[in-house]
């Protein structure tokens, strides 16, 4: 029997609509792609692309001095947090930051039952003064809170930046190569904690690195050294001892905005969710 | 005329391609650093960690430094009372800026060890000026010879040693009863009503003329400040 079906002659009896020999283009086409799917996603699980996706697995080829002997980690008791501003004045002297900007600061949060409010005035570097009468009689609760670059496991700062001055050293410092620093501010974009800014003398990309001079001697970051009250921890994970592998191992901590999957290594102890 | 080659544009495109591989890849190795780390997870100039720690510290990792070698008898009184765990520097300042004006290495003066030459200059260096003062009480210290009013004060206050009255500033800073402050934490009040610490507010502490400099020092020794 034979169709015309639009000008095309076809022979129905050719083609095998059940049966052995019945072949869809569709179902081959879906059987293909499926099968393709497979095949990348083995190769991609047995390839290298596995330990880039995890926590910046450190590569295999960096030279002996670059290795990491130490898993840094910083620690922030807000309980004990006093907002004094010694912290945000010795970041300022010990890398010479300009005055408009910051690489560490200090959050005031005063609750009422009207809303939140927050401040930051110059950063804290004077620390705080008090408050005035009308705020403090509506006054439900109020804490200080310091700030800086949680040195996130999986920054998205490293992620956007074109030139690969931003990156992550191998003992977990978020770092900036001034040398390579184009100064295109994609960075200070990308950043969900806005701890990063370009920096008005060098006009290159600013933030806190740990005090990296410091702390690569074996010294700790400078706000974590003038700490009366020892709301600042620095430590080192792999050593069991240390105050903050305590801490962390307690388990009784806070990262911000933890649904940015950025995996910092800030950790806040007692951070209200008003500040999360 | 010659007849062209009808293959001759597909030569001058490939041509065209193969310069422009070869001046990308020539560029491309110029450009990029002798230290470059090529792991695609995390790109970056090693030799720039090498850069970064050229950078010298201004601040003492501890109190050792100074407590061991020049203020050794401060040092055993701090370290029984209850300011201990604070550091030096939280009070008096980076150790660099203490040691600026004699030259000292700070790396030879964190491992506190000098000459005897070294000692005598370090103790001639003045102590850092104001450290933690405001800006604007420094600015009025100058202008106004001196006088300043802090916060809560009810009088001018004549600062004749701007190195005790930064130290002072750093008492109120730290220990002034603020609502944010943690409720363990020791703070006084600047309240008419509190009657212990009046002497703050009037400006007057027993022995001392009106308006002069004192005044938390005046019973407190930050050292060890157990009335």
């Amino acid at each position: 029997m034979t169709t015309k079906l639009k000008g095309l002659h076809m022979n129905k009896a050719s083609i095998p609509v059940t049966g052995e020999n019945y072949s869809d283009p569709r179902r081959e086409f879906l059987k293909n792609v499926l099968a393709g799917t497979a095949a990348a996603t083995v190769l991609m699980a047995s390839g290298p692309g596995v330990a880039a996706t995890k926590k910046f697995a450190l590569p295999e080829n960096i030279p002996d001095p670059y290795k990491a002997k130490h898993h840094w980690i910083y620690v922030i008791n807000i309980n004990n947090c006093i907002g004094c501003g010694n912290c945000v004045r010795a970041c300022k002297r010990e890398n010479s930051v300009p005055d408009t900007v910051f690489r560490t600061w200090v959050e005031r949060y005063l609750l009422t039952n009207e809303g939140v409010y927050v401040e930051s005035p110059k950063g804290a570097l004077e620390g705080f003064e008090h408050y005035n009468e009308e705020i403090r009689k509506k006054a439900i609760r109020s804490f200080t809170v310091p700030k800086l670059c949680n040195h996130c496991h999986q920054p998205p700062c490293v992620q956007v930046c074109p030139v690969g001055a931003t990156f992550k050293a191998p003992e977990g410092h978020v770092l900036v190569d001034w040398t390579h620093c184009i100064g295109c501010a994609y960075c200070v974009q990308a950043c969900p904690y806005a701890v990063r800014f370009i920096n008005p003398v060098e006009h290159k990309a600013d933030k806190c690195s740990w005090c990296y001079h410091r702390t690569s001697k074996g010294m700790r970051p400078a706000c974590v050294t003038v700490c009366p009250n020892k709301a600042r921890l620095w430590g080192d994970m792999n050593d069991n001892e240390a105050e903050v592998t305590k801490i962390f191992n307690e388990g009784q901590w806070m990262v911000l905005k933890p649904q940015m999957h950025t995996d910092p290594s800030v950790f806040y102890v007692g951070l209200p969710k008003e500040v999360i | 005329m010659k007849k062209p080659s009808p293959t001759a544009h597909l030569i001058r495109l490939a041509a065209v391609f193969a310069v422009g591989f070869v001046v990308f890849v020539t560029a491309k190795s110029l450009a990029t650093p002798a230290t470059w780390n090529h792991d695609m997870s995390n790109w970056f100039r090693l030799k720039s960690l090498d850069d970064m720690q050229t950078q010298v510290p201004a601040y003492a990792n501890d109190n050792k430094a100074c407590a061991r070698e020049c203020h050794e008898k401060i040092g055993k009184m701090f370290n029984k009372s209850m300011h201990k765990g604070v550091s030096c520097d939280s009070c008096h300042g980076a150790l660099g800026d203490h040691i600026d004006a004699t030259k000292v290495e700070l790396e030879t003066l964190l491992k506190g060890k000098f000459s005897d030459e070294q000692k005598t200059s370090l103790k001639k260096a003045a102590a850092p000026l104001a450290y933690g003062w405001p800006a604007h009480l420094q600015a009025a210290h100058e202008k106004n010879g001196g006088t300043v009013v802090p916060e809560g004060a009810a009088v001018p206050v004549i600062v004749k040693n701007p190195v005790k009255a930064a130290v002072m500033w750093q008492c109120r800073n730290c220990h002034l009863e603020m609502i944010n402050k943690p409720a363990a934490f020791k703070q006084f009040r600047l309240d008419p009503k509190f009657k212990k610490h009046n002497a703050f507010i009037s400006g007057q502490v027993e022995g001392q003329a009106e308006g002069q400099e004192i005044m938390c020092l005046k019973c407190h020794d930050p050292h060890n400040p157990t009335p």
